[in-house]
Formats: C-alpha cells, sequence, structure tokens
C-alpha cells in the first residue's frame, strides 16, 4: 500500500486508526488498543493479546499514568510528552523511542507495548514480554556424563540470558538482526567485542539483512543462510543446545547465533573439528578426553568405510581375507539370492528407517521399536538366507559408529558419504574408494566457513592450540582459536 | 549463481555419464570365483598338461557325490581326446569333476598349457578361478626336470594373481593323487592345515626356506641364487627301503620307515639350476642347507644320544676366498645338554657338523644349484651387468673348493 | 586486518603450494624412473635419476628468486607478450607432466588393483576423478598435500620396509646396472622429471587478490628443503624397487605398470602390505596429477583471463587430458614415456625466460 504513512503523526486519533487498519482490528481480536487520559493530554497503549504481561503494563504504564494530576504536563511541548511520561510515571526499565510505524508494529508483535500521546509524534516501545514459554530443560542431543545439564529454550531472552550467566564480561556483545522477508525472525548475533573478527560479523550481518526469504524460523534455516557452501555435504556451522559450549564458542572468538523460536545455538565459524568435539572432552581429564576422542575418531572411520571395504574386499581383492573367514563368506553368499551390493544397500538403509522411525515414534513406543526391529527383523532376514550375518555384523558396527559423531546433521551428512563409499567399494574396489576419499578431501580442503578455512588449524596451518585428535592437557592450551582477533 | 550451479549439474552428470559408460571394471561377486587351495600340475602324453586343483565348493558338508566315476570319464575323456585329430593349438582338451571330502572339490582338466587348462576349469565350472588363496602348488618331478616350470609358475603368479605365499613343491608320484588324498584332519580348514603343516616342518629344519612362488621364480630368474623347493611324496611304509646308519630324516619322502596320519610325508629340498631340477637333499641335509644360510629354526638337536638346545645366536657367515675363489662358510654355535649323556666333545660334534655341511654343499655344487646364495656375494665384485655375466659364475661355482669352519662351545 | 594475521596467511599457502610441489616432483620422478629409467638402466634406476635433484632444487630456487622479484610489482594478469608466452610455456609443461601422472596411475591401477578392468576404465575413472579434485581449485589439493605432507612418506616408509625382503639387498647389485653408458643415457632421459617444481612460479590462487610484500614469502631454503626431500623420496623409492627386484626380474617386465609393483618378496603375508602400499603410491601419483593440473588451468587463466568465467580454464584442460589418456589407451604408453625427455626443453625455455625477464 503505497499511501501508508512512514511515521507517526502528531495526532492520536490517526496514529491509533493506523496501528488499527494494520493489524486488522477489530476483527483481529488480539490487538489491544488502550486510550486513557494521562495529565493533562491523552495518550494510548497498543498491545498483543497473549504476547504481554497485562499485569505489568496495568501495575507499570497505565496504573501511574491515570494517576497523574490533572495539571502534570501542561507545559510540556507536545513532542516530549512521551519524554515526560517516561521519566514521571512508566516504570518499566528497557525503552525505546521511535517513529517508524513498521519498526513499532514489528516490536508490537514480538510482545512489546508501544505507548503513544497526542501531540507527540514519537512512541516509546517498551519490552513487557510475557508470553507463555517452556522451562529451561536438559539436552535431548547432547547429554554428557560430567559437566551442566542446561540446555537453550525457544525464548530468545532466556538464552542470551542463559550466557551472560556464563560469560559475565563487559566485552559480551548482543546485536538484534531481523532475518526473513515477509515473516521477520529476530536473531541475536552474540559475540566479545576484541575478540570476535569483526569482518565475520559483519559478514554474518550483512547475509542475515538480505536475506530474500520470506522466512526464516528455525536455527537450521538461519545456518543455510549465512553459510558459505549450501551444496556441500559437510555443515560449516556447528549447533549446540547446550549454553556452556555456546559460551566456549565465544571465548574462543566465535560468534553465536541464536535464533528466537529454536532452542538452539548456532557457532560461526567452525571448524570439521569444533564438530568433532564434544563437551565431555574439555570437561574431563585429559587422559580421559584424549581416550574418548580417539574412540569417537575410529568411529567415525568405521561409519565411514567399514562397508565400502568390506564390499571392495570381496568383490576386488579377495586375497586380503584370511582363508577361514573367506570360507564362511562364501558358504553363507551361495545361499543369498541378491548380490552382495544390493544386500549391503538395503541393510544400511533398513538401519536408518529403524533410526528414522525410532526418532518419530511416540515415545514408549520409540523404545520397543529397536529391539522389534534388530531382533525380529534381523534374526528372521539371517534365517531366511535374504542376507549374511558377517555383512549384518558390519552394518550394525558401522551404525554404532556413526552414532559416535556428536551433531546431528554431520551424523546425516557422515551417512550419505558412507553411501557413497559403500558405492565406490562396490564398483570399483579399494582403487575408486580411495579416488573418491581425495576427492572429498579436496573439496573439504578447499571450504571455508564464514571466510575461515574449515580444515584449519590443520591445513592450512594456523597455530592453534594441541587440541585436533589428542588433547592435551589445559596447561598447554594458551591460544584461542586462529580466526579469533586477539589470540592469547 | 543458478548458471554457476546448472553448469557444475552439467558437469557431474557428464562424469556419471563417463562412468557408466566406461565398461565394467572387474568386480566378481564372491560365489562366481572358484577359490582353489591346491593345484597339481602333472605332464601328460603329446606334451600336455593335467592341471588339478583342490577348491572350495561352497557347500557346508556336502556328500561325495557319484561323481567319483566321473574321474575315470574325465581321463576317458582327456585320453579320447588326444589322441582324436586335435592339435594343441586347438586346445586338446578334457575336464574332470570329483567331490572329495566335504567342503571342497577336485577338479581337473588337461591342456597345452597350464593357462588353458585353468580357463578350460573356468568356463566349465562355471566359476572364475581365483588363486588368491592358493597355499600349494605341486608339481610332478618329472615336468620340474624339464625347462617348463618357471613359465609354468609365471603364468600362475601374474595371469592369475597367484598367492605369492603358495609354497611349491616338487614329488616323484602323480601330483593329481598328491592333492586328492591331502586330507585336513583335527577339523582344521584345508587352508588353515597346510600353513600349520608347512610352519611346522620348517621349524624341524627339514624344508628349504624361500619355497613360496614368488621366491621361486625371483629365484629362477636371478643369476645370483638358485630356486629351492619343497620335496615331498605319498609315504609307503611297506615298501621302505632300510638303509643302516642313517637317521629317519636323512631319506627323501616315500622311503621313510614310519607311519604318519597323513600319506603324504614333507621332507627334502628338491633343487633347481635355473628354472630346471636338478637335483634332491634328504632332510638332514635340508637341515645343513638351512644352518649354512642361517635360517636354522631348531631349538634343539640330538647329536650322539644327546638332546642339546642350540643358543639363538649362532653366527653364519659366509664369504668367497679372493685367494682361490673357495666357498667359506663360518659357523659358531653354542649348545647346553638338556638331555642324556654326552657322549662327544665339542670338537667332535664340530666335526660332524663340518661333515654334513660339507657333503650338502658338494651336492648343491654337483646339482649346479647355489641355493646358499654364494652368487650374491660374488656379484659385489661386478661393476656392471655384462662385467658380471662374462664371469660365468656358475662353471665358477660349480668348481671352486669348499671350506666349512665350524666352533661348537658346550655351556 | 592486522598484518601478522595476513602474513600467517601468506605463509601458510605458500607452504601448502610447496608441499603440493614436492609431491609432484616426487612423483614424477618415480613414474618416469619406472617408466623409462628402468626398461634402460634396469636396477640402477634410482642413480639415473639423482641429477633431478639438484635440478629440481635449482628451479625451486629460480621461482623463489622471480616471485620475490614479481610480487614486488602488482597484477597477476599477464601484461605483455613474454609474460603470456611464458605462462602458456608453463601451461603446457604442467599439462604435460599431469598426462604422464594419470598415465601412471591407470597403468599402475590396471595391474595391481583393478587388474581385470578394461584400460578405458581405468583411465575414465581416473580422469573423473581429477576433474572432481580440480574443481575446487589448486587451493584443495594444495591444502591436502600439505596435511599429508608426513603421512605420505610416512606410509610409503613402513610399507616398503614390510614389502622388502632383509635376507640380502636382491636386486642392488651390480651397482652400475647394464653400464655406466646407458646409466648416463637414463640420467639424461629422466632429467625432465623435475619439473613438476616450475609450478612454484604461480602463487596460490587463494592469495591471487591480497598484494602480499615479498617479504612475506617463506625463504629460499624452504623451497629448496621441501622440493629436495619430494624428490628424495621417489628416489628411495625407486631404490626400495631395485632392492626388492633383480635385474632379470626387472629386464623381464615390460609393462610400466608392473615396474611400479614389487612382484615377488620374501616376506610373508606380502598381500595386505603391498596392496596399502600400491594404494598410497596411487594416492602420491593421483595428487601429483591434479596439482599439475590445477597449475596448467591457473596458467592458462593469468594468460587468457576470459578462461576465467565457469570453469572453461578446467575444462579446456580436462579436454586435452581426456585426448591425451585415451590416445595412450589406444596406442600404449611407450610414446609418452619416449618423450619424458622431452619435458626438460620446455623447462629450460621456462628457466631462461625467467631469468631473461
Amino acid at each position: 500500500m503505497n499511501d501508508d504513512p512512514i511515521t507517526l503523526c502528531p495526532l492520536l486519533s490517526r496514529n491509533v486508526e493506523i496501528f488499527r487498519e494494520r493489524l486488522g482490528a477489530p476483527l483481529n481480536a488480539d490487538v489491544i488498543v488502550r486510550r486513557f487520559r494521562s495529565g493533562a493530554f491523552e495518550s494510548a497503549v497498543l498491545a498483543i493479546d497473549g504476547m504481554t504481561d497485562s499485569r505489568e503494563v496495568d501495575e507499570n504504564i497505565l496504573k501511574p499514568c491515570m494517576e497523574l494530576p490533572p495539571s502534570a504536563g501542561e507545559e510540556v511541548p507536545p513532542c516530549e510528552r512521551i519524554s515526560f511520561l517516561m521519566s514521571h510515571a512508566v516504570a518499566i526499565l528497557p525503552m525505546k523511542i521511535k517513529e517508524n510505524i513498521d519498526e513499532i508494529l514489528a516490536d508490537a508483535l514480538s510482545g512489546q507495548s508501544v505507548l503513544i500521546s497526542e501531540g507527540c509524534a514519537v512512541a516509546s516501545v517498551m519490552d513487557t514480554r510475557g508470553f507463555e514459554k517452556r522451562t529451561i530443560g536438559r539436552p535431548e542431543a547432547e547429554q554428557v556424563v560430567l559437566g551442566p545439564h542446561e540446555s537453550f529454550s525457544e525464548a530468545i531472552r532466556t538464552n542470551i540470558t542463559l550466557l551472560r550467566r556464563i560469560v559475565q564480561r563487559e566485552e559480551l556483545i548482543t546485536e538484534f538482526v531481523t532475518a526473513g522477508g515477509r515473516m521477520k525472525t529476530r536473531c541475536a548475533l552474540l559475540y566479545l567485542r576484541g575478540t570476535a573478527d569483526e569482518a565475520m560479523v559483519a559478514r554474518i550481518r550483512g547475509r542475515l539483512e538480505r536475506c530474500t526469504y520470506d522466512f526464516a524460523l528455525t536455527t537450521g534455516e538461519v545456518e543455510q543462510i549465512i553459510e558459505d557452501h549450501p551444496y556441500a555435504l559437510i555443515p560449516q556451522c556447528v549447533h549446540t543446545e547446550r549454553p556452556d559450549r555456546a559460551a566456549s564458542f565465544l571465548a574462543e572468538g566465535q560468534i553465536v547465533v541464536l535464533t528466537d523460536g529454536s532452542p538452539a545455538a548456532l557457532g560461526a565459524p567452525a571448524t570439521l573439528w569444533h564438530q568433532l568435539h564434544t563437551p565431555d572432552d574439555t570437561s574431563m581429564r585429559w587422559q580421559y578426553g584424549t581416550f574418548l576422542r580417539i574412540v569417537r575418531f575410529l568411529g567415525v572411520i568405521i561409519h565411514l568405510f567399514l562397508p565400502g571395504a568390506y564390499l571392495a574386499v570381496l568383490r576386488f581383492h579377495p586375497e586380503l581375507l584370511s582363508p577361514i573367514l573367506l570360507t564362511s563368506v562364501y558358504e553363507t553368499s551361495s545361499r543369498v539370492p541378491i548380490p552382495v551390493y544390493l544386500e549391503a544397500l538395503l541393510m544400511t538403509l533398513a538401519f536408518d528407517l529403524v533410526g528414522e522411525a525410532g526418532l518419530r515414534a511416540p515415545g514408549a513406543m520409540g523404545n520397543a521399536l529397536g529391539i522389534v526391529s534388530g531382533l525380529i527383523l534381523g534374526q528372521s532376514a539371517v534365517s531366511a538366507d535374504i542376507v549374511s550375518p558377517l555383512l549384518l555384523i558390519i552394518v550394525a558396527a558401522s551404525g554404532l559408529g556413526g552414532f559416535c559423531v556428536p551433531g546431528y546433521a554431520l551424523n546425516v551428512g557422515f551417512k550419505i558419504i558412507q553411501l557413497l563409499f559403500l558405492t565406490a567399494g562396490a564398483f570399483g574396489g579399494l582403487y575408486l574408494m580411495a579416488l573418491l576419499l581425495l576427492c572429498l578431501c579436496c573439496g573439504l580442503c578447499a571450504m571455508q566457513s564464514i571466510g575461515s578455512p574449515l580444515t584449519a588449524p590443520v591445513t592450512p596451518r594456523r597455530a592453534g592450540n594441541p587440541d585436533i585428535l589428542l588433547r592435551f592437557p589445559l596447561k598447554f592450551q594458551k591460544a584461542r582459536a586462529f580466526f579469533a582477533r586477539h589470540r592469547s | 549463481m543458478p548458471l554457476r550451479f546448472l553448469r557444475r549439474a552439467c558437469l557431474a552428470v557428464l562424469l556419471a555419464c563417463l562412468l557408466t559408460l566406461s565398461g565394467c571394471v572387474g568386480g566378481h561377486d564372491i560365489e562366481n570365483c572358484l577359490f582353489v587351495l591346491a593345484m597339481a600340475i602333472d605332464p601328460a602324453p603329446d606334451g600336455n598338461l593335467i592341471v588339478t586343483v583342490k577348491a572350495l565348493s561352497g557347500s557346508q558338508g556336502g556328500s561325495s557325490s557319484a561323481g567319483g566315476g566321473s574321474a575315470g570319464t574325465g581321463e576317458a575323456s582327456g585320453g579320447e581326446d588326444s589322441s582324436g585329430t586335435n592339435g594343441p593349438g586347438n586346445g586338446t582338451a578334457g575336464s574332470s569333476l570329483e567331490q572329495e571330502e566335504p567342503g571342497y572339490i577336485v577338479l581337473s582338466a588337461t591342456a597345452p598349457s597350464c593357462l588353458r587348462a585353468l580357463g578350460l576349469l573356468s568356463a566349465t565350472t562355471p566359476r572364475t578361478v581365483n588363486l588368491s588363496q592358493l597355499r600349494e602348488i605341486v608339481i610332478n618331478r618329472t615336468l620340474a626336470e624339464t625347462d617348463a616350470t618357471l613359465s609354468i609358475l609365471r603364468e600362475i603368479h601374474s595371469m592369475f594373481r597367484a598367492n605369492g605365499d603358495a609354497i611349491v613343491v616338487v614329488t616323484p608320484d602323480d601330483a593329481g593323487d598328491f592333492i586328492r588324498q591331502q586330507r585336513a584332519i583335527l577339523g582344521l580348514r584345508l587352508s588353515k592345515y597346510l600353513e600349520v603343516l608347512f610352519d611346522q616342518y620348517e621349524a624341524l629344519d627339514i624344508l628349504p626356506p624361500h619355497a613360496n612362488l614368488s621366491a621361486v621364480i625371483s629365484a629362477m630368474e636371478s643369476s645370483t641364487i638358485d630356486a629351492t623347493a619343497v620335496y615331498a611324496a605319498g609315504n609307503d611304509f611297506d615298501s621302505t627301503l632300510v638303509l643302516p646308519g642313517t637317521s629317519d630324516t636323512d631319506r627323501l619322502p616315500g622311503h621313510l620307515p614310519r607311519t604318519a596320519p597323513s600319506p603324504n610325508e614333507f621332507m627334502g629340498t628338491a633343487l633347481f639350476d635355473g628354472p630346471r631340477m636338478t637335483g634332491v637333499l634328504t632332510g638332514e641335509e635340508t637341515g645343513s642347507l638351512r644352518l649354512m644360510m642361517g635360517k636354522a629354526k631348531r631349538t634343539s638337536v640330538i647329536i650322539g644320544g644327546a638332546q642339546y638346545k642350540v643358543s639363538t645366536r649362532t653366527k653364519v657367515s659366509r664369504r668367497l676366498n679372493p685367494a682361490d675363489g673357495a666357498l667359506e662358510v663360518s659357523i659358531r654355535m653354542s649348545l647346553s645338554l638338556i638331555a642324556g649323556e654326552q657322549t662327544q666333545n665339542a670338537g667332535e660334534i664340530a666335526a660332524q657338523i663340518e661333515t654334513s655341511a660339507v657333503n650338502t654343499l658338494r651336492r648343491l655344487q654337483a646339482a649346479s644349484c647355489d641355493a646358499v646364495g654364494f652368487g650374491r656375494l660374488a656379484v659385489m665384485s661386478s661393476l656392471d651387468i655384462p662385467a658380471w655375466e662374462a664371469r660365468d659364475w656358475q662353471s665358477t661355482y660349480d668348481q671352486a673348493d669348499v671350506r666349512v669352519t665350524v666352533d661348537v662351545r658346550i655351556l | 586486518m592486522p598484518d601478522t594475521v595476513l602474513d600467517a596467511r601468506i605463509r601458510a599457502a605458500w607452504r601448502a603450494r610447496v608441499a603440493a610441489a614436492s609431491l609432484a616432483v616426487g612423483a614424477q620422478i618415480f613414474a618416469t624412473g619406472a617408466g623409462v629409467c628402468m626398461s634402460i638402466s634396469l636396477n640402477a634406476a634410482y642413480l639415473s635419476v639423482l641429477p633431478c635433484l639438484p635440478l629440481a632444487a635449482l628451479t625451486a630456487a629460480l621461482a623463489r628468486w622471480s616471485l620475490a622479484r614479481r610480487l614486488a610489482s602488482t597484477g597477476r594478469e599477464a601484461r605483455g607478450l613474454l609474460s603470456r608466452a611464458l605462462l602458456i610455456v608453463l601451461a603446457l609443461l604442467m599439462l604435460a607432466c599431469s598426462a604422464l601422472l594419470l598415465a601412471a596411475v591407470s597403468s599402475l591401477a590396471g595391474q595391481s588393483l583393478l587388474s581385470e578392468a578394461r584400460v578405458s576404465s581405468a583411465v575414465t575413472l581416473t580422469l573423473a576423478a581429477t576433474v572432481l579434485c580440480a574443481l575446487s581449485g589448486g587451493t584443495g589439493v594444495s591444502r591436502l598435500a600439505y596435511a599429508l605432507r608426513f603421512l605420505l612418506p610416512l606410509g610409503l616408509c613402513v610399507l616398503s620396509l614390510l614389502s622388502m625382503s632383509f635376507d640380502s639387498p636382491v636386486g642392488l647389485f651390480p651397482l652400475l646396472g647394464p653400464g655406466a653408458w646407458q646409466l648416463g643415457g637414463s640420467a639424461l632421459c629422466a632429467l625432465g622429471a623435475c619439473a613438476p617444481a616450475a609450478l612454484l612460479f604461480l602463487p596460490p590462487p587463494e592469495l591471487e587478490k591480497v598484494n602480499s610484500p615479498p617479504d612475506s614469502l617463506p625463504g629460499a631454503w624452504f623451497f629448496v628443503g621441501r622440493i629436495l626431500l619430494g624428490a628424495l623420496a621417489g628416489t628411495l623409492l625407486l631404490l626400495v624397487f631395485s632392492l626388492c627386484n633383480t635385474y632379470e626380474s626387472l629386464e623381464t617386465l615390460s609393462v610400466w605398470g608392473d615396474r611400479m609393483h614389487i612382484l615377488c618378496s620374501h616376506r610373508p603375508r606380502e598381500g595386505l602390505a603391498q596392496t596399502m602400499l600400491v594404494l598410497i603410491q596411487l594416492m602420491c601419483l593421483f595428487l601429483g596429477a591434479v596439482c599439475t593440473l590445477c597449475a596448467a588451468e591457473h596458467a592458462c587463466r593469468l594468460a587468457f583471463p576470459a578462461l576465467r568465467r565457469h570453469h572453461t580454464g578446467l575444462l579446456l584442460c580436462a579436454l586435452a587430458l581426456a585426448a591425451a589418456l585415451y590416445a595412450l589407451a589406444a596406442f600404449g604408453v611407450v610414446f609418452v614415456l619416449r618423450a619424458a625427455p622431452l619435458y626438460l626443453l620446455p623447462l629450460l625455455v621456462l628457466l631462461l625466460l625467467c631469468r631473461w625477464l
């Protein structure tokens, strides 16, 4: 609508009319517009029902304003009436003065209250959010043995509070940015001024602001807006549900992006090693952390390569098998009616199906599903000579290795890569697997995360802490990440 | 951006098409392979070869089939075919199918060459012959004494990518029968049985070192060392030649005064001069050979009725005397008495070992087989290949003096 | 951005670049030694590639000197006919090196891991993988070479030791092989094997938009030392093959892939160790081929800026490579092996042009 005014006008009635028209009142029953007498002039409060804390509005805005003496504000110039009310009546801490109608409406829709007065062309926007939200719970996907058990929730303010409780530093900056075109989502960029690289902050901010999608409601969608390589299989940001982990990102010089409505935070820039580390590695003693890390890396290697290597050896390099193992495989394979590649593909997909079904099935059913699928289906398939027992073990071991991958997004990426290696091993043996590995590694080494190399500090070489595969004692970890501005 | 994505997608599709259009890459499903564990090669009339293989059958304890009769059929068919009009180039061939023991199958084919015979087996089974699990190659002695051995072994190794660890065995018996009567016992798989068997025999120092396929080929092609293979035969206790004054290992298999669970006995060394077999060493002589090569594995010896433990620090050195070109071996060993009564002193024991070693070396010279590797010492003094080849090491070796010095210490 | 951060970036990029060049030089020396020198000087092939080492060091030193001079002036793109000619010569040289290395990969793969595959299959797989790796530009492969700078030599060393026999140095004697003349001849043929060191004349692609001052470059000894190490690795691997195979065996091996593969050994359980050794050899040769292909594409882009768009330069180089490889598959690798000594000529031209400019 080209005739919509951009800023408020001094006429209270006109402003109220604009607000009603834009928000669809009286058809939109959520819109509250309350006019009242505040001293010598009239004022009005605009709010959305259910989003604001009505008690706070009543106690700290309406009541103090309405209790002003009739002569209060007589000598105050009309353009300063809002300032007069804020300094003499209203008792709410977070407050901004705005005149742009679009911004005012966006704030009102987010749960803030808007105070306007007759003769004044500005409004006071006060944070009176009071909508229902989930309490702080335990992390669902990042459980640890030692360490805190708090997780983020959907309310962005709560999440910021959780971070500020841990990082009590004056350098901690919270910038709010909106993402999305028609349905704006509020995002917060948190970083330590002087530690994080301002160029990276500007890059993330710019990408969010230039977002042309209608909406970006979740952290995952925000990640897809800010990442450098949207077609890569490996994510370039690290997700976390844990405030302590997000705080460690801040300390490293990373930028944490929170999204209103998502119980997760994004850390960027991130390296591949960030995505393979867990909070347990750091919170435990260095010997245990190192051991767990080695086990995890082995799990990843088994997950990626074992099924493909098995097929490669079976089809192209049987000389690598011991004769006893070969005899066993030979005898069982003779009875299986389908080619070994299809067999492996079916088993891998079945394993993934069980995982997905368990995730979507309601609570009690989900637990039973794994047992039923594994025991009954697997046992039946072996008894019916549809699959060979050794292949079943290979797929199960590979699946277990996949569960060692800390991040769900990275886990799914690795599953796709596993299928690629499976196909390569079946059709080209160890040679094609080696070629595929080199192709993926070349691509990985060239990838960036917000302009920072994904595989650094291993390659390209950057100075960093000895904390990649082996977790050295804390006394050896003296430097921040290479992308931080001040490293020591 | 969309154009860039489109180009990348086109490139990826093109590459995928290249992959799919490039044809097969040679993978085989495992159930389509015929895994051969033992192979035997015998000469057949008209210059043909009979190749017998023992392979995994893929069944868990199948019955011995009525194919026993087909063995005769196969041989007869082979005979009938070879008596016909076909020349060697047309693949005069026959194949026979037998089931000998559960889990294994014995197949044989006759053809002008080993390659053709294996190809015939692939075609008739029909499975792709896979020699990656091969453990034993048995060659008939008559064939081993010709120049064909090297070409046969090379074909097997290079064309079929045979397992280089497979042991090469020479037998005076029918090689096919030799592998037919070879059975795994005590529940072992045949492959494991053969592996353990050869390891055990090597530990007794009655088999030569480096008798595996790749080492034999390398030695046959080399001018600095000659090949050795295992000598074996089916033992017939009733027809043993009883030779007085010799121990049970100072004999050849086939004439051993003893019985064993398996009819096949492995003992001794087949000596080669280039690709041709020229002689045999008994078990005792093989022990001397291993000692001179520094490969003796025995930890205890029985000398003069007493048992001695051999120190692991036995030192062996070989040299060519620059003055007279004599072949010199020096052995220093320490023995400690562990059982029985010592009836000989260190000097006498040393003299006994010396005599045995000298006799072994002379046997090697008589067979023109430089199994010890003196040629590798001789080649060091030649700067280039023409100088080495002009030296005619073979003649020098055959006529050189032999000196063995043994120093024994009894602890 | 603070200068220290930029310096770190520049040094890291150059380290990766030098690692890539070192890998390519080692791979080229091994492939040329096995292809050309072994057929002439048999077991003394490792001696005949020794003259490559000082030539590779000289090339690296000249590249460093040239870079230090050119970085003082601005501009990455070719200005003038002579600099364009230099880039074209460099591009052709790198393409030739890439073709030789890819032919070596296909030959070795065809004789070892894909022994029952068609030649065209091995060639197509290798070419497709090369182009996919090169899509990420020279940055990805250089960084990968840098990451593997210890792992690959260590793997080669351990697996070579596991594959060798310590009974006696089987193939070492006679020391001069067929003779001094043949040794000299094969040494001349092998001189062109140090050609991949010339890719150091090009700055890393990730630094194209960065005005790096000359003192940000690593020192000349860094360049020379790393290139020498790579060349030495290739030479030592040839020595291992000499130790494992007698000269009589080498005389009978007519296929290039067989000469790069330990066929006979005295070691037990040779299967797994030798398979892993072959895999690592293939990876080294393959990475060397990708490095040189990326360098060729980079040189083409600098010579003809219109080729920057949409990987056109890479596609053209890949097409040229494909034509060369399929011709090799059709007509045999003999003529590319015979042409290996000719790499020395464009290399000399390049060095002279560089000195003159």
